[in-house]
């Protein structure tokens, strides 16, 4: 049986965590119009969970840098980062000159390094420490720190930054990189830049809303909008309205029902997309 | 005289294996040459390292006298360039104004914030391949023929000294390969640009080119279309007897399009 939370319930929640969740989550939606715009334009959806799942074998590193090593300024968000950077400079390498089959690979593999490491890891921890793991993979919004909330408003700009500034040549090197690069455009450097940006931009998301969900909100509102998107900023537009309404929803439904937000956003996420396949299939 | 390209003795290997074959030859400037050979033949390769992309093991490439080798950005800022098909991701949802404007902006500096003329001269370039109506249409949309019409606005608008066409007629109807090439024809008359265009087919352009470059990995003749196009030379190419008939001055492959 749910609980239904009376109206002046709800609002003496609007206290500090609840304001870092909504403000966590429109955080998450505008990394999910960029990062997750372009990864999905270029295929690449696969980079989002191959990042969060590699940013947890590197928050386990920096646990065990800091608590059996003894190096306490590595930070395990330090290690979340660094892995995530890894996998963006390990699939563009594996990319140059537009290959996105084998960036994929390259993912699946950092992918699996990580994971694999981050349990070899686990078994030389404390017993105490292996949460702080586990609560990287499934984050809550509702849990968020205000040193989380820094570090995703910090990645949110740099993204919103570069992304102002080099969104045409962003679009160029995925629509046609070889003829940006014969007129002069270096499209190797803004590959990478683009890749390394995303990760960690996806990284600190991971730290939000938890490695399974931040595949639902980044990806599934980008898949959504990339099936009836006329331009790249109007798809963009819609990623960050979906996302953004159903982490919104979600919160909503956690204070009335006691419902998981992120879960709740990513049936929603989910429902979204499989509505608008079906329409545009009935369409064609 | 001046010339556009000069090889010479040029060698170019991939993966250990030889593409190209002490290839060597003039192309004045402005002219239009066809470039036709089997696949696998090295005429994308030869565009690449004409580029700078690609690294010949041997021998002397200059564009306008640069060497594209060791000043690709000197070259790159003269070129013009439309890539095979394959290489453009179709289904990325852009309009047809942004296409024929990465022309113009990919010639800039970042933060590439195209002008009231950058956009006055993609309409214009539009409107030269015949379809301004579209200025607003989703790239995607549109069909093959459009797009490569919309891709050959890009490359005019850029105002190239030379430009590099791979492939444009592929899975293009005769109607517009024929409005294509006209124009590619203009181009060299009017604008003095030089046209390097590689085709599997050289039947439908042959009387508006200049040169023509029979390409095997060697070169296996290069000239004027009437010396070039003979039975002897493409049979030699191909490694299969090839017939032409003729008519004019000019002759035909009958086979038209062949693959090796």
């Amino acid at each position: 049986m749910v609980n239904i939370a009376m109206p002046s319930q709800v609002m003496s929640m609007l206290e500090p965590f609840l304001v870092r969740a909504l403000v966590g989550a429109l955080l998450t939606s505008i990394i999910a119009a960029t990062s997750g715009t372009f990864s999905v334009l270029r295929g690449l959806s696969f980079l989002v969970s191959g990042v969060a799942h590699a940013a947890f074998g590197g928050v386990a590193l920096g646990i065990f840098l800091q608590e059996v090593i003894g190096v306490k300024w590595f930070h395990p968000l330090l290690g979340a980062l660094l892995f995530a950077a890894i996998v963006a400079v390990g699939a563009g390498y594996a990319g140059e000159g537009g290959f996105t089959a084998r960036m994929e690979a390259a993912i699946g593999v950092i992918f699996a390094f990580s994971m694999s490491l981050a349990v070899l890891i686990m078994f030389y921890l404390p017993a105490e420490k292996i949460p702080l793991i586990w609560g990287f993979l499934f984050g809550d919004i509702l849990l968020l720190t205000n040193e989380d909330l820094f570090l995703l408003g910090a990645m949110t700009s740099l993204m919103i930054g570069f992304t102002i500034v080099f969104h045409r040549e962003f679009t160029y090197i995925i629509f046609d990189p070889e003829t940006a690069e014969a007129y002069g455009m270096r499209s190797r450097a803004y590959h990478y830049l683009l890749l390394v940006l995303s990760a960690l931009a996806i990284a600190a998301a991971t730290k939000a809303v938890g490695a399974i969900l931040v595949y639902a909100v980044i990806v599934i509102p980008a898949a959504t909008s990339a099936l009836v998107g006329r331009s790249i900023p109007s798809i963009a537009l819609r990623v960050f309205l979906i996302a953004i309404c159903c982490q919104y929803l979600g919160l909503a439904a956690s204070a009335v029902f006691q419902a998981a937000p992120s879960a709740v956003a990513g049936v929603l996420a989910a429902l979204i997309y499989l509505i608008i396949l079906l329409a545009k299939r009935r369409g064609q | 005289m001046s010339y556009a390209i000069e090889v010479e003795n040029l060698t170019v290997t991939l993966n250990s294996t030889v593409v190209l074959d002490s290839l060597s030859f003039k192309l004045p400037h402005p002219s239009f040459l066809a470039i036709m050979g089997p696949n696998g033949a090295g005429k994308t390769t030869l565009i690449r390292v004409l580029l700078g992309f690609l690294k010949p093991v041997k021998g002397k490439v200059r564009v306008f006298g640069i060497d594209p080798v060791e000043h690709p950005s000197g070259v790159r800022a003269l070129a013009g360039y439309l890539p095979q098909k394959e290489r453009i991701s179709f289904e990325i949802p852009m309009c047809v104004k942004d296409v024929v404007l990465m022309g113009k902006l990919l010639k800039k500096s970042p933060p590439r914030v195209p002008t009231r003329e950058d956009i006055e001269a993609a309409r214009d370039a539009l409107r030269a391949v015949g379809l301004e109506e579209l200025w607003n249409r989703c790239f995607r949309e549109l069909s093959g023929g459009q797009q490569q019409r919309v891709l050959l606005a890009r490359l005019l608008v850029a105002e190239p000294k030379i430009a590099f066409l791979d492939e444009p007629f592929a899975g293009v109807d005769v109607q517009t390969q024929q409005a294509l090439t006209a124009l590619l024809h203009k181009l060299v008359r009017e604008r003095k640009v030089t046209i390097v265009l590689v085709t599997h087919d050289v039947n439908p352009i042959q009387e508006h080119t200049d040169y023509i470059l029979l390409l095997n990995r060697k070169a296996i003749a290069f000239g004027h279309p009437t010396e070039v196009i003979t039975s002897e030379n493409l049979s030699k190419m191909y490694g299969a007897p090839i017939k032409v008939i003729q008519y004019g001055q000019y002759c035909y492959a009958i086979t038209g399009d062949v693959h090796a």
